[in-house]
Formats: C-alpha cells, structure tokens, sequence
C-alpha cells in the first residue's frame, strides 16, 4: 500500500524577531513576491531551522507520534503537513483528504448558538452541508451538549466548547488526521472517548500524526514515533515505547544533569537480587526485591541523598518513587573520592508486566540533581494476571445474593450517596 | 469520499485547476458569508433592514443638500430634468455602497480570521470573497428597495413615469464587471494588510474621497477640466454610469470608458490572484 504521507528531507526556516524596518526595506522585500531567500540553503544571521532536514513516512492505519521538548519544531511540522506553511526545501506529499485537529472549534464565533457553530465549523474543516446533517445527531451526542444547542457558545462553559471542537471535528471522514495537543482540554471520561475514536479512525486505516506532551498516550497509541529537538529528527523508532524511552533519556535528564566533563558522582554495577542474593531479572508479583548500586563521589558533597524510581514501562507512567533522605531523614556526607553502596530493599505489590528501574542522586544544598538515569535496568514481574492498574492492592472479592433483603439495599443506596460527591 | 492528492512543494497550479479548487469550497464561502451576516445583525432589533439604512440616509442627505441647501440646476446635476434626483442618487448609492462594504470588509477579513489563516488550510481567497459575499446580500436587499423606491415615485405626482427598458438585461454583465474589479483589489488589498496594517487604515480614508471622484450623486456631464479627466480615468465611473444607463436612462451602456473598465477589471483580477498565489504560504508566519 502507499503510503499516506512521505515527507522527504524537509527544511524549514524561520526569522528571529520583526521582519519590518525601514519603510524602504519593507518595499523591496514586498515586490521581491515571493521571498527568495527562505528557499536558500544559507542562513542569515536572523533566521535558524525550525525544521532540518527531516523525513518519514506514515502509512495508512498507522499512528505516528512526535515528542519533544517545547520549540522542537512538532507544531511546525504539523502546519507544514496541514499545508498552513510551506517547507523552505524539500518534498511533503499526501495522499488523501487531510483533517487537522490543531485547534479546536477553528471558526467559532461565540455570538452564534452551538447549532450554528457545528455548520460553520464543519464546513471550515471539509465536509458538506449535506453530509453535517447526515452527522448531526451523532456530533451532538458525542459533545453531549444537547439540550444547548440553541444556546450562544459564548456562554459555554470551556469543556463543553472543546467537547463541541473536538466532536465536530472527529467526525470529519478523513484518510489523514494530524492530532496537536487538543486532547489535553476535557475531562479525563472525554478524553478516553477522543482515544477511543482515534483507535477506531486507525482501524479504519487513516494514518495518524499525533503530536503530544502525555507520553503515556504517545506510548500506547501510536505505532512508531518521532523525537525531535531543535528541529531535528534524534530518533524514528518503530515502537513508540522505545522512542519514549529515549527520549526521557536524551531530552528530560539532560536539563537536570551536567554535562559529562563536570560529573560529580558516578554509579556502578546496578544489580537486581532475590531476597536470598541470587541476581535475576524477573520475580513474582509481591516478591521482596533488593536493588543495590554503588555511587562513587568526585567532588565533596555534604548532603547526598539517593532516589529509586520504578516505571511502567508500556507508558513509562512512574510507579514508584523514592529517595534515601525520604526513608530516613537524614543527608548522608559523600567525601570527594569515596564510595557508597545504596542497598533499596521493596516488595513488588505490582501487577504483571514490565518495569524499568532507574535511580538518581541528588545534592541538597545546592538543590541539583546531580545525576538522574531512568531506564536503567529492566524486570519482570510474573504472576497471575488477577489485577491491572498501577499498584497491586492485594485484592479480595466475595459476592453474595441479596435478592430479596431489602434493608440491605437501602444502605448500600446510602452509601453510594455519600460517596457521590467524591467521584 | 473523494481522493485528493497534494504536494505542497508543486510550485503552481493553473488558475484553472485552482479555479475547480475554490469551487469545492464554495459552501465554505457561502457559509463564513452567512456567520459574517448573522453575526453583523444578531444584536440589533431591526436586523437586516440595517443593510438599506446606509444608502437611504445618504441618499436622503444629498436629495436635502442638492435641493434645499444649494439650488443646483437638476438638468447639469443629472442630465434629465424630470428625473426625480432620489432616484438618481440612490441608483448610484447601492453599488456604491457595495463597493465600499465589500471592500472594507474584504481588507480585515484575512487579519480577522487569524486563527483560522494559522490554523487550517484552505485557499486564503475564500475568506475576501466570503467578505465579498456577505455585503452583495446585502446589495441585494438595497436593490429590491431601489424598485420599492422607482415605484413609489412613479404613483406620485410629480410628473415622472417609470420605464422599464429592455437595457436592463444588461445590467448582470455591469454586476460581473464590478465584482471582478473588486475581487482584484480585495485580494491585493487584503494581502496588502495581513502584511502591513497601514493599508487598512489607509484605505479607510481613500475611500471617502473615491466617492467624490466617481459620479456617484452627479453625473460625469457635471464637471470639467482636468477634473473630469480624473473622474474619467478611475474605473468606478464607468461602472457606475453603466448602472443608471441600463436602470434608468434606457441606454446601453457598452461605451469606450466602460470597456476600458473592463480591461482594467480583468487586469487587477488575473494580477491581483497571481500575486496572492505566490504569498499565500507566508501568510501564516507574518500574520
């Protein structure tokens, strides 16, 4: 099959500051038409890539996700895909229509009801008069804004105008959908229902282009997955688990670590042990896990405390955290030259999957991590598949028929009123 | 469904082949027209009667001035003496009126729709025609009281009849040469704006005088000199005489001035187009 977007060595190139200055300046640049300069592979000194040399492709029924710290260039990849802006060099080119979900409710005007804001808004992202009405039960249910339908959006509250946004715009039939950061408005029940019609969008075999700050949906949904940072591509993995992965350990650690020259402390020789000191890499769920590295010092620090950190790693969602200083209260003297060897003793009370172990050390006084590694080592946890989530509660179930007993439905009636408000 | 290849780098489509594109958005058109016009009158009471107010009081201010402030011989004033001069103003008003809205509107319609202009792509000429449209609506409106207007005064007694020629079939080719000149300048001047916001500002007292130098509430025959060369050249004159020719005069209005406006029309549109084509991918950054 074709595929649906093929983006070929793209660049793109951006001014620093204000473009205008002298009147003069400002005419010439004017009946120059169409700004020879931005497809030139020189760089001013006012202008930097935004975008450097870039390329993937997305087939149809994939999900492509693209990470990355703020300013690298995911915005802008995704308007040179809507076709917003064109890339100073190389080749964008797709096959299909193309639904752009960068901004919710394009087109709103707040004086206009809900009604007629779905007809506006629809026909702004590409679909007919005919075929809005064909959907407009479904886009009012999906927002669940019935009964406001005939209300100015103005008055709006700010979920129901993204819900209104977001509904209008997922049913849209596209064959390509570029997703920016709209998901993030809405409660958390809305935002399962946006995944769960983006899921349904891929089986059909749309290609996806989400771009996101939630790694944890970035890992679960997409199928492969872009890091940038400064406008270049560090990593296309194939797994989009592995790109969030890397790019926790290139992106997120280097703004809390110093470079490699100035190292203040080192670690070694991680290891994972059964309780009876055996190593090993996989362990059942609720087993008692010792994890042991050693730290070496090379500058003096006065008050060293080291963390552990446990993550899913489907969605790198953390599990578990901690750190020395927190379990014993107290800073421990790291003298330039010595070493010391951490020994974390936890119990596992974590359902089955994969965990990735990761540790940091960290300075006090000066308020710095001085060292974060998050994917260091990975484990197992085996067991019986009995509960999900993220902590295992050592559940335990009884169920029993109460047809018939009356008093005891009223109380559990009662009870679930009580403990309304707290949903 | 339908399949659409594109690439964004294939430097330029045929005007045709763009042509066939704006047509696949022609509801888009016809709907951020109809939000411009809902939104224009939702919060006033009289809603669209609001469309004929403008040329009615103008029409009415001039019909006081020409008659009762200053006594101007009506033969120089409109080259018919039985011509009651309401009529002759207002026939000149209303596509004057649409001019001047239309365009007015035209020019802040890419700087208002930012959002949309940053956001999603679709051809950027459909936000100065939609502006475009929403005021030939209202054009409309103030056409059908022109006629209300013509036959009030053929029942009053003032000795004027009106004759209903057969010059009027001409009168859609007069409308399709003004839109085309304004369509040219719309999306020069809109471009124009997103770029630098003084045309806007600019453009705003231009057009005050622009009235005065076309013959809007008198007629060509009116002036002299140098004067009238100016009046002549400006593209509008025609268009607007071509008006009262086909309406009022019974005369064809196909002279040499008002096939230069054509020219000039065609002109302004196929350039006017051609550079808005060429920046349209700027337009996101420099918004």
């Amino acid at each position: 099959m074709p595929d649906a977007i093929r983006v070929e060595q793209i660049y793109k190139k951006f001014r620093r500051g204000q473009r205008r200055g002298s009147l003069r300046g400002a005419m010439s640049n004017w009946f120059r038409l169409n700004s020879d300069s931005s497809s030139s592979a020189k760089l001013d000194p006012s202008e930097f890539w935004a975008v450097e040399n870039l390329s993937f492709h997305v087939r149809p029924g994939e999900a492509l996700g693209i990470i990355g710290p703020n300013g690298a260039g995911k915005s802008t990849v995704l308007k040179l895909l809507a076709g917003i802006m064109r890339p100073s060099r190389g080749a964008i080119s797709l096959q299909g229509r193309v639904s752009a979900l960068i901004e919710v409710g394009a087109g709103f005007h707040p004086d206009l009801t809900g009604r007629e804001n779905i007809f506006v808004n629809a026909s702004i992202l590409g679909m007919s008069r005919a075929e809005v009405r064909h959907k407009f039960d479904q886009i009012v249910n999906f927002a669940g804004i019935r009964e406001f339908l005939d209300t100015p959006i103005k008055r709006y509250s700010s979920g129901m105008y993204a819900r209104l946004g977001f509904s209008v715009a997922a049913h849209v039939n596209p064959q390509i959908l570029l997703v920016d950061e709209v998901l993030s408005v809405g409660d958390r029940v809305f935002r399962e229902r946006c995944m769960d019609k983006m899921r349904s969008f891929r089986k059909k075999g749309v290609a996806i282009v989400f771009v996101s700050h939630d790694l944890g949906a970035v890992g679960s949904f997409c199928d492969r997955a872009l890091v940038l940072s400064g406008g270049r591509s560090l990593l296309l993995a194939d797994s989009a688990t592995e790109a969030v992965a890397y790019y926790h350990e290139a992106c997120i650690d280097k703004r809390t670590q110093p470079r490699q020259s100035q190292k203040q402390a080192t670690v070694e020789r991680l290891r994972l042990l059964k309780a009876d000191g055996t190593p090993s890499r996989s362990f059942t769920s609720g087993e008692r896990v010792r994890i042991e590295f050693d730290v070496h010092f090379h500058t003096d620090m006065p008050t060293a405390s080291f963390g552990l950190t446990l993550r899913r790693t489907s969605d790198y969602v953390p599990v578990f955290e901690t750190s020395s200083d927190r379990i014993q209260n107290e800073h421990l003297c790291g003298a330039r030259g010595s070493a010391r060897r951490v020994c974390y003793q936890i119990r596992l009370n974590v359902p089955p999957g994969e965990y990735s172990v990761g540790y940091h050390v960290r300075d006090r006084d000066a308020e710095k991590y001085v060292l974060v590694r998050d994917d260091e080592s990975r484990l197992m946890v085996l067991g019986k598949p009995a509960s999900g989530g993220l902590v295992d509660l050592a559940p335990s179930v009884d169920v029993r028929d109460v047809s018939g007993r009356k008093d005891d439905t009223e109380r559990t009636r009662d009870i679930s009123k009580q403990s309304a408000p707290a949903c | 469904m339908e399949a659409v290849t594109s690439t964004h780098t294939e430097s330029s489509q045929t005007l045709l082949v763009r042509l066939l594109a704006l047509y696949r958005y022609r509801e888009l058109m016809w709907m951020l027209a109809w939000r411009d016009i809902r939104v224009r009158y939702k919060h006033s009471l009289l809603g669209a009667a609001w469309a004929v107010m403008p040329p009615i009081a103008m029409m009415l201010i001039f019909t006081f001035v020409f008659s009762q402030v200053i006594q101007v011989d009506k033969q120089k004033l409109t080259g018919d003496a039985a011509l009651p001069y309401s009529l002759f103003a207002f026939s000149g008003l209303v596509p004057w009126m649409f001019f001047a809205n239309g365009l007015t509107n035209a020019i802040g319609s890419l700087v208002a729709n930012r959002p949309l202009v940053t956001k999603i792509y679709f051809p950027r000429e459909v936000f100065p025609l939609s502006a475009i449209i929403g005021a030939f609506v209202d054009f409309l409106v103030a056409s059908v009281v022109s006629i209300a207007l013509a036959v009030l005064l053929h029942f009053l007694p003032n000795g004027w009849h009106f004759h209903l020629n057969w010059t009027v079939v001409f009168l859609p080719v007069v409308v399709t040469v003004q839109v085309m000149f304004m369509v040219g300048l719309a999306l020069l001047l809109s471009m124009a704006n997103l770029f630098y916001r003084d045309v806007g500002f600019l453009f705003r007292s231009i057009i005050q005088l622009w009235m005065f130098v076309t013959c809007v509430v008198y007629q060509l025959e009116a002036t002299a000199g140098w004067k009238r060369v100016v009046i002549q050249l400006n593209p509008m004159t025609p268009i607007i005489r071509a008006y009262r020719d086909c309406l009022v005069f019974g005369r064809s209005p196909f002279d040499i001035a008002f096939m230069n406006t054509v020219a000039v029309s065609a002109m302004v549109l196929l350039v006017g187009w051609w550079w808005f084509r060429r920046r349209e991918f700027d337009f996101a950054e420099n918004i």
